[in-house]
């Protein structure tokens, strides 16, 4: 809970709209009501209902999002875990521990700014 | 008659004469043996027969036939004697052997080619809970049948043991509650008489490991560490998170000064904790053995010039030279994990900041013998000669405690890491040299890639 908020905050703080999901399950059910297509979708592994994992698939799946950069994070100290996730279609993979949330901002503003899609929304959690 | 003739007549009448004198000598000498002839000299076909002399030759021999019993005699009892004695050695070996396979915590059994159990031990009924004596591989299988076990394959893979004379090992086997690991290897007897024949499989050995205990060990080993770094990590992630937001976006409303020094104070403490627990995760996982190594041909050169160029960080406010030299240019490229070496060199190089007021950290590199080794080199407060055989252990800082209190806040794991990561990538590390006041000289090697 705290960990979304933090990123919220910090996205809101950087003047970005952000659309926040608790759990796997809400996220897609969010995702395939939301009318426009997020500029960039924030994923975490460890998530109730449906893990980050299997969410990337059934996002990835998903003509509509096929194209929007997706951040997974997470404090996960497997390695084994970032290949699995960059080769089932994240665009980044990111350490929360490493990673300060002005430097998630940042990397996230220049990957919206790489699609050339600047829409400003995001999907947190 | 011709010449040849009467020489053949003539020989013939010497052998006849010669065989008659010794046939007469033998009989005499029986007689005289048994007193019958008295005299001593005899006539025999004009002969002088020296009886003394044939009486002394006789007893001569039966004295020699004598000594020759006595000698086998001997023999014989030394032979018994023998026997006797490598029996006691042979059943003590088997004792030896008997109370070794009986101490042994595996369950042991050694059956025949029939299945047959010919030497068992106590653990292995204790390991599979049997209530009776196991007669036979297949009776033991058989007493589990309608029981959740994996046993049921070890008949045939001590079939395939016997058949392929070789070991056949099966890594996990569920069995009830427990986990069992099973070797079956054969016993294998080679024919001394006909060395060319093939070898003969007479039996076979099947040992059962119960490795329940290590492997709820593992679990709870793997448990602590999924938990460790999401659980603890986790919200040392929201502690700096935050204290880095509100020192940076809220920089204006922070008038306060103490206030501003707690929540920098805050945001230290977190960097501090969350290196201590990224440096114990890392080496649980280091030593567990479970992490990936990504070997790849690159230029250390660069490597090394990423770590010097991101030091500004470190040095702060001292005034430090920093260099680095290689022997040729370019260097041949190594083949090792390159985000690893990266973190050696960190380590290195960040330890001989810390540990440098004045001068500077040089770091060469040069070709040794299919290794290209790195030189760290400062000149800082060195390492007392005591304390340089403690380092590269556990919790063992890479300067003198008493400065490290003072001069930085150390886990003690750095060079403890980068050692268990050097040798996992085929190089070595160690200290050069170290003289307290004047400096000390670190090294590690990485393989030189066959690509180059």
């Amino acid at each position: 809970m705290e960990m979304s908020r933090m990123y919220e905050r910090a996205f809101r703080l950087n003047k970005h709209e952000v659309a926040l999901a608790y759990d796997g399950e809400s996220a897609q059910s969010d995702l395939s009501t939301m009318e426009e297509v997020p500029a960039a979708i924030l994923l975490d592994i460890g998530m109730p209902r449906i893990n980050g994992f299997d969410l990337l698939l059934a996002i990835r799946k998903n003509p509509r999002y096929k194209d929007v950069p997706i951040v997974v994070l997470t404090n996960s100290f497997y390695t084994e875990d970032e290949e699995r996730f960059l080769s089932a279609g994240a665009t980044l993979y990111l350490i929360k521990i490493d990673s300060q949330p002005k430097d998630i901002v940042a990397k996230v503003e220049a990957l919206i700014h790489r699609s050339a899609d600047q829409e400003g929304r995001k999907v947190v959690q | 008659m011709s010449i040849a003739d009467l020489e053949l007549k003539r020989l013939r009448l010497a052998y006849e004469e010669e065989r008659t004198w010794h046939a007469a000598k033998d009989r005499i000498a029986e007689k005289l043996l048994e007193g019958k002839i008295a005299e001593s000299n005899l006539q025999f076909q004009g002969k002088l027969i020296d009886m003394e002399n044939m009486k002394q030759a006789m007893l001569n021999l039966l004295e020699d036939s004598k000594i020759l019993e006595d000698k086998l005699a001997e023999e014989k009892r030394s032979v018994e004697l023998k026997v006797v004695e490598r029996t006691q050695e042979l059943k003590e070996a088997q004792a030896r052997l008997l109370a070794s396979i009986e101490s042994l915590s595996f369950g042991f059994i050694i059956a025949d080619v029939n299945d047959r159990v010919i030497i068992k031990n106590a653990a292995i009924s204790s390991i599979l809970e049997l209530t009776e004596e196991p007669t036979s591989v297949q009776a033991i299988v058989d007493s589990f049948k309608g029981v959740a076990s994996g046993l049921d394959v070890l008949t045939h893979s001590c079939r395939e043991c016997i058949d392929l004379k070789k070991v056949v090992e099966l890594q996990e086997i569920s069995h009830g509650k427990k986990y069992l690991r099973v070797f079956c290897s054969p016993v294998i007897v080679k024919n001394e008489n006909a060395p060319d024949t093939e070898e003969k499989a007479i039996g076979y050995v099947v040992l059962i490991e119960d490795i329940t205990e290590a492997r709820i060990m593992q679990r709870s080993r793997d448990e602590f560490f999924a938990v460790a770094s999401h659980e603890l990590r986790t919200p040392l992630t929201a502690i700096r998170g935050n204290a880095d937001m509100m020192l940076e976006m809220y920089a204006d409303k922070i008038a306060d000064n103490d206030m501003k020094e707690m929540l920098q104070d805050i945001n230290l403490s977190s960097v501090r904790l969350i290196s201590i627990v990224n440096d114990f995760l890392e080496v649980s996982r280091l030593e567990q053995g479970r992490f990936e190594i990504k070997k790849e041909t690159f230029n250390v050169s660069e490597v090394i010039e990423k770590v010097l160029r991101n030091l500004g960080a470190m040095v702060g406010q001292k005034k430090l030279s920093i260099t680095y030299t290689a022997q040729t240019f370019p260097l041949p490229s190594v083949y090792a994990d390159k985000n690893r070496t990266e973190q050696i060199l960190v380590n290195l190089v960040g330890n001989a900041v810390k540990f440098t007021r004045d001068g500077g950290i040089t770091v060469t590199a040069s070709i040794m013998d299919g290794f290209i080794g790195i030189r760290v080199i400062d000149t800082g407060a060195g390492i007392s000669e005591q304390n340089q055989a403690l380092l590269f252990r556990k919790f063992q800082p890479a300067g003198d405690q008493t400065l490290a209190r003072d001069v930085t806040q150390s886990t003690g794991l750095g060079l403890y890491i980068s050692k268990l990561i050097i040798s996992s990538m085929g190089g070595a590390i160690g200290l050069e040299k170290s003289e307290p006041g004047k400096g000390s000289t670190f090294f590690f090697t990485l393989p030189v890639s066959s690509a180059s």
